[in-house]
């Protein structure tokens, strides 16, 4: 593990000495932190490329201005899920490690929302894991959005769609 | 057992999770389909959810199933709507 193992709270599953690990958290992640302790350990197996993924709050959708997205998580199979979407992307493309940090709570527009790192031998495989790690973790980790903008409040369902909440 | 709603279907059931007794084993449809007849707001959840196209998905003690699953006294349904994350 090489010092891996200080990133996590929760026990990192190792895979062949590689990382695989889901955290969902209410805090900004240090990013500087996990790019250099992932680049550092992945290169002692050869590893040359890092790509990292981070989404953050629009304040703009459509014609209202969003004042907040409010996230919130079914924890458990919500990190068992992205564990096990991890661990597939590792075997799909021959990656090293796998990160993939959610946020919940009370984001603003700008703020993070999602970190996915990918470290690999070469930058080819490590793009096509990352987007195949967002995309599963957008159609499949139960988390739900619930957008506080000018015009009302609306339920964000996973193909985009609103739902203006009910009760407001 | 509990059935509990999370996200938008807290909304539409207007609350956090319902306790349910059962006389012995069901299967998740026949649960639905029991709380519907006997609860007037259960039946206009499920109304609320067809109107506005969602599809419902169904855990029992975090492990995902599907409507034929039996159901057993002290599991626990709780009822997801559609992922959302990113």
């Amino acid at each position: 593990m090489r010092g891996m193992r200080l990133l996590y709270y929760r026990q990192p599953l190792v895979v062949n000495e590689m990382v695989v690990e889901a955290l969902i958290t209410r805090s900004e992640l240090n990013v500087n932190e996990y790019l250099e302790k992932l680049s550092r350990a992945s290169s002692r197996d050869g590893c040359g490329a890092l790509v990292m993924f981070m989404g953050f709050v629009k304040g703009l959708v459509g014609e209202g201005s969003v004042n907040e997205l409010i996230y919130e998580a079914y924890e458990n199979y919500a990190l068992s899920k992205m564990r096990e979407i991890g661990e597939e992307a590792v075997k799909k493309f021959g990656v090293r490690d796998v990160v993939v940090v959610h946020r919940v709570g009370n984001l603003r527009p700008g703020d993070p929302t999602i970190y996915i790192f990918v470290t690999a031998k070469s930058r080819g495989e490590a793009f096509k894991a990352a987007e195949y790690v967002l995309e599963r973790v957008k159609h499949e980790v139960p988390i739900s959005k619930l957008e506080v903008r000018s015009d009302g409040e609306f339920w964000v369902l996973g193909d985009g769609r609103r739902i203006r909440r009910p009760r407001t | 057992m509990k059935v509990r709603f999370f996200g938008i279907l807290r909304d539409f059931a207007g609350v956090e999770s319902v306790d349910v007794v059962l006389g012995g084993s069901v299967k998740v449809k026949e649960l639905l389909n029991l709380l519907s007849s006997k609860l007037s707001w259960f039946n206009d959840f499920l109304k609320n959810v067809e109107k506005a196209n969602i599809s419902i998905i169904i855990l029992v003690n975090d492990h995902l199933v599907n409507e034929e699953y039996l159901l057993n006294e002290g599991d626990e349904v709780t009822l997801l709507p559609p992922a959302a994350g990113g």
